[in-house]
């Protein structure tokens, strides 16, 4: 759990007294560490555990049907077609972490491109480019996500491109505010005068100091995205079928509850896991980071 | 202030058309017509009902008919419901999205604000964890887990609360969606009014509020609150899109008579005339809100300039 | 802010305190009926209506030539007698005394009027294939004669005559199908394809008063319907659920009355807890997959054979639905009128380990393994029965070393992509239009078309077809009918699964709702227990 606070920062490349004082921070804050910790089991349970469990995650079973927690050698049950729930909350917890980080890297990617040139470059490019930004901001995204997974079919790799087009807009906003105080920083200034490009600027001197922030949005960001999904998987446009993700696990489950509960509440209580170790990770980084806000 | 709105207004045509144009070739983009059901339809008849919604005309020319037929406020028929046009379906359905919307924000906004009032005075105490407790599951459990489980327990195990349905807008009927509705938001309002109110409480202006020995319900309301819910009336815009989002769930769920029922449906079916129609409406809202919230910041907050 | 609290409060209060569940307006002294009726109509036009939603709807408010009992058969409707001519092709139907819901009288003519209208290509119904036996409708309907040229024609203001071009047995049971529906000619041409609206006028049992779309729509009794006195209920609510768990919760609850449906899987634990609420019955339909003949590995018939086989009809029909359905290994469903006994394959009566075994076998021997894998895709509706089924049949297929992808898709969309053949292999599901083999043999004949998704294209088929229609004698034709379909699946174009039932939950307190094959229950029937 430390390493990643570590690692935030060995990744700092000045103020290292700061991110000392943000670790201890943030490992002072005992929600955020029980997030990491619980995450950490989570992620590696997503990467391992499929692997382990003995029933493959879309096989039939015929002769468990419905099977109840404990019987027939499925420990948490089994579905309406007798497949392994462990097996395939292993999977769909694997499935929407992926799509979680995929998807806000991609917006990730998008947003520090957008944020740092409208940031950098300043006057009217920025305005125009902002602006654009506030145009996108009205449009009722959801709507066209949905429209998206219709019109070009459900795939995963759509998804992460849906959402992750929509989750880059915040991030803009925020990476160009940052660059813009960063812009008059003495550093920047002084990497000016050495003469070096504005794209060695930015890459160089800009980027490795929005950490921070970025850091900050990236935990909240996820849980939106996992939510996101689930949302896509409820009204069937989500992940196909065998695949599972937890959203479309517990939108099966919501449909049988009166008959097998465990189908629902397995994988609700996975997600609220995960939402939640990714809010307390987020929140106490944000404190950690800014101590102002706390 | 009036510059503000004429900016805004003029800004929000561009947004449109840029709604219009993507939503109008994504709908197109998709594979299928909306003129096909289980039956076949002879080749002959199925031209000939393309033709009578100009379906065979280049994609480009129906585009731009399109878009004189808005500019006109003729959103076309229902390519669906024959017996409809799409100002009948906004019509009839606008109305229960809208009463389902406003009650969930005024719900939310009521209960946010008090939850997060009282969680900021007694920080860091039991209540204070209790309610953010409450506010982080608002936002990690799903509506679609939220409204079953509650249907489960009031309406099939209590039997305080009816199931489903709309019944003309009776408040039983509402209470369930409501709730599911207002709860993220809730959670959300709740922290961002906490947030707020803890920083307004060690402001400099409570504190002399405060040494002036005003009482302190007084304070807390006149003094320390109006600045902790600038945030939230930011919040508005990015509220009612989630209001939005939710309303397409708990419609569908609570088989609610909304727009938001119809949406995915409609997607789905390729009915394409009654989608434009809803994207056209939602974005429309979506920018009266995002002004109106601007108008309210200015209001409470005298620093805020309106530039 | 304490006010707030308290004032919310009182709100939950007091509106979560009222005991009962509250219904729609149900003003007192009348009885009230409240269905879930799956989804919203497309149209109440009766010449313009596919779905069974929109029949029951629409059939409760206009009435055909004849109609149905409780029970499905045919019975009179607006006509009281009809004969037919020795050689079966010309029928006379003769009418009573009956008035439209505006008081305008019903005339044959208007029987005439609905039939052009349901075949004159400018209305774009799209049914009017079902009526091709009646002389001139094929013509009319691709719009290569006059209306005028339809054999149906008005003797006098209370005689309709039919020609057909060829003896129909099943033509009776067309008169109270929806596409036989009067029209109200003095509205339609007074209002125009939008009469609907706010002129509905009918000729049943009931008379249309609202549609709110996506709410209900609510019918009241027609008072000058001709056995009015005889209707029992006085306002009906058609809610549009698709959601048939949600729909269960609330017939369990008494916000409905009836619904017309009921997730496969749930039946079995409701015939536990409310047993007197499940209604299942044998139903004229069948569900099915389909091959695409354009699919090379699929040409060769011991890979549509392994196929199958390898489908585990018995772990479908008794452990995934458990709603009652039978395995399938015939198309005609069992029940049917007019039909004998068919041949189904010797392999449908063998353990599934030895039809697993001789899957793997045939495929084998059709140059498939495990170094040249058989892939192949499943186009299938996204419903619920649909999704769970193919799941099952993904499997299966596994299991005999066939690498299977699915692709669901929104019912619509998945019959369209079938049409178009942008699919490999295809699940689909015939109900009845009528009570005769014909209605689901047809489907299969080389000239059918689109709808002959897996282009099944054989002379002795068709031939055999052919020479049924021109059968006068029952018997006979019964048999002919037999033989094509024994050789059909011979042929194996596709593979049938399982038999409907259908499924309604009704709360115990409505009578008159009686068991029938065609799952048509009309409300001028039934009644509430007091």
């Amino acid at each position: 759990m430390s390493r990643t606070a570590i690692l935030l920062a060995a990744a700092a490349p000045r103020g290292r007294s700061l991110w000392d004082d943000a670790r201890a921070r943030l490992l002072g804050n005992r929600a955020a560490v029980a997030g990491l910790f619980v995450l950490a089991l989570l992620f590696l349970a997503a990467v391992f555990g499929p692997a382990l469990t003995p029933w493959r995650f879309d096989a039939v079973n015929k002769n468990d049907v419905w099977a109840d927690p404990l019987t027939h050698g499925h420990i948490l049950g089994a579905d309406s077609l007798g497949r392994d729930l462990l097996a395939r909350t292993l999977m769909g917890l694997r499935v929407s972490l992926a799509v979680g980080v995929v998807a806000t890297f991609v917006s990730l990617v998008i947003g520090i491109a957008w944020g740092t040139t409208a940031g950098y470059v300043g006057g009217r490019v920025d305005e125009a480019m902002m602006r654009i930004v506030d145009v996108l901001f009205s449009l009722p995204f959801v709507f066209f996500v949905i429209l998206l997974m219709v019109a070009f079919g459900s795939s995963i790799v759509l998804m992460f491109l849906a959402i992750g087009a929509v989750e880059w807009l915040t991030m803009a906003r925020i990476v160009r505010g940052q660059t813009r105080a960063l812009k008059s920083r003495e550093f920047v200034e002084a990497a000016r005068a050495a003469g070096l490009t504005a794209h060695q600027i930015v890459l160089r001197h800009i980027v490795p100091n929005l950490l921070g922030p970025v850091v900050v949005y990236v935990t909240l960001t996820i849980p939106g995205v996992i939510l996101a999904e689930s949302f896509l998987s409820f009204l069937g446009l989500g992940v196909r079928p065998p695949m599972a993700s937890l959203g479309s696990l517990i939108a099966n489950g919501a449909q049988d509850m009166e008959l097998a509960p465990w189908l629902l509440i397995d994988p609700a209580l996975i997600m609220a896991a995960t939402l939640m170790s990714f809010n307390f990770i987020g929140d106490g980084l944000r404190d950690a980071l800014d101590p102002k806000d706390r | 202030m009036l510059g503000l709105i004429a900016r805004r207004l003029f800004t929000a045509l561009p947004t449109l058309f840029l709604v219009i144009t993507a939503a109008f070739f994504l709908m197109r983009a998709a594979p299928g017509n909306p003129f096909q059901g289980e039956r076949q339809l002879p080749p002959e008849i199925e031209a000939r009902v393309m033709a009578k919604y100009g379906f065979d005309r280049p994609l480009i020319v129906q585009y731009g008919t399109y878009l004189a037929d808005v500019a006109h406020g003729d959103l076309g028929p229902s390519l669906k419901y024959k017996d409809k046009s799409v100002g009948d379906v906004l019509k009839e359905n606008f109305g229960v999205s809208l009463v389902l919307g406003l009650s969930a924000l005024i719900v939310a906004g009521v209960t946010g604000i008090a939850l997060g009032i009282a969680a900021a005075l007694r920080q860091n105490r039991s209540a204070d964890y209790l309610v953010m407790a409450v506010a982080v599951a608002g936002v990690c459990i799903p509506t679609f887990v939220t409204a079953p489980l509650l249907v489960l327990l009031f309406a099939s195990t209590l039997q305080w609360l009816p199931n489903a349905g709309w019944n003309n807008g009776a408040l039983p009927n509402l209470i369930l969606p409501v709730a599911v509705l207002a709860l993220p938001q809730i959670a959300i309002i709740s922290r961002l009014v906490r947030a707020g109110m803890i920083e307004s409480l060690r402001s400099n202006f409570v504190r002399t509020a405060r040494a002036k020995g005003l009482p302190d319900c007084r304070v807390v309301l006149r003094h320390a609150l109006p600045p902790a819910l600038i945030p939230v009336v930011t919040y508005l815009g990015p509220a009612c899109a989630g209001l939005l989002t939710g309303s397409l769930i708990v419609e569908r769920v609570f088989a609610l008579p909304g727009l938001g029922k119809f949406f995915v449906i409609s997607a789905l079916q390729r009915d394409y005339t009654v989608v434009m129609g809803m994207v056209i409406v939602y974005a429309a809202l979506i920018l009266a809100l995002n002004l109106l919230s601007d108008l309210i910041v200015a209001a409470l907050d005298p620093r805020v300039r309106l530039s | 802010m304490r006010a707030a609290v308290l004032i919310l409060a009182a709100m939950l209060v007091l509106s979560g305190c009222s005991p009962k569940a509250s219904t729609a307006a149900c003003a007192p002294g009348r009885i009230c009926l409240r269905m879930g009726n799956g989804a919203d109509p497309a149209t109440i036009d009766p010449q313009k209506i596919n779905g069974v939603e929109e029949d029951n709807i629409v059939g409760s408010a206009m009435m055909g030539l004849t109609t149905e009992d409780v029970n499905g058969n045919v019975i009179p409707g607006i006509a009281t007698r009809w004969q037919t001519s020795p050689d079966g092709l010309i029928w006379t139907f003769h009418l009573r005394d009956a008035k439209w819901s505006d008081g305008v009288p019903v005339t044959a003519d208007d029987f005439v009027f609905g039939l052009r209208r349901l075949l004159d290509p400018k209305t774009v119904a799209e049914y009017g294939y079902l009526l091709y036996f009646i002389q001139g409708a094929q013509a009319v309907n691709e719009g290569k004669a006059p209306l005028e040229a339809l054999g149906v024609t008005a003797l006098d203001a209370r005689t309709l005559q039919i020609k057909l071009l060829h003896p129909a047995p099943y033509l009776l049971q067309l008169t109270k199908h929806q596409t036989m529906y009067p029209a109200p000619r003095h509205i339609v041409e007074r209002y125009g394809e939008t009469w609907t609206k706010d002129h509905y006028v009918s000729d049943g049992p009931y008379v249309i008063q609202t549609w709110k779309l996506g709410d209900y729509i609510h019918a009241t009794k027609n008072p000058l319907f001709f056995d009015a006195k005889n209707v029992c209920i006085d306002d009906v609510y058609f809610y549009p659920i698709s959601d048939s768990i949600s729909a269960e919760r609330r017939v369990r609850r008494g916000e409905l009355d009836w619904n017309i449906d009921i997730q496969s899987n749930r039946i079995a634990r409701l015939r536990k807890e409310i047993p007197d609420y499940v209604h299942t019955n044998t139903w004229l339909g069948t569900t099915y997959i389909a091959f695409n003949a354009q699919v090379a590995s699929l040409k060769d018939k011991r890979v549509r054979h392994a196929l199958s086989m390898a489908i585990d009809r018995d772990f479908i029909t008794k452990k995934l639905l458990r709603g009652g359905q039978s395995s399938a290994y015939n198309f005609t469903p069992p029940g049917v009128a007019n039909y004998a006994p068919v041949q189904v394959p010797p392999w449908a009566s063998w353990p599934y380990e030895a039809r697993q075994a001789e899957a793997r076998r045939l495929l084998a021997a059709a140059g498939f393994g495990p170094d040249h894998l058989l892939k192949i895709e499943i186009t299938h509706r996204n419903t619920p029965d649909p999704s769970l089924i193919m799941s099952a049949i993904q499997s299966d297929w596994t299991s005999i070393g066939v690498q299977v992808s699915l692709a669901p898709e929104e019912g619509q969309i998945a019959y369209q992509s079938y049409r178009s053949r942008a699919f490999q292999i295809a699940d689909a599901g015939w109900i009845a239009d009528y009570n005769d083999p014909k209605s689901f043999l047809d489907q299969l004949q080389s000239k059918t078309g689109t709808m002959n998704y897996g282009d099944y294209n054989n002379p002795a088929y068709d031939s055999l077809l052919d020479q049924a229609d021109h059968e006068n004698d029952i018997a006979k034709r019964a048999a002919l009918l037999a033989r094509a379909e024994a050789l059909m699946l011979e042929d194996a174009p596709f593979v049938p699964i399982y038999f409907y039932v259908s499924k309604n939950l009704l709360n115990p307190k409505i009578t008159g709702f009686g068991p029938n094959i065609a799952d048509r229950h009309r409300i001028r029937w039934m009644c509430v227990k007091s």
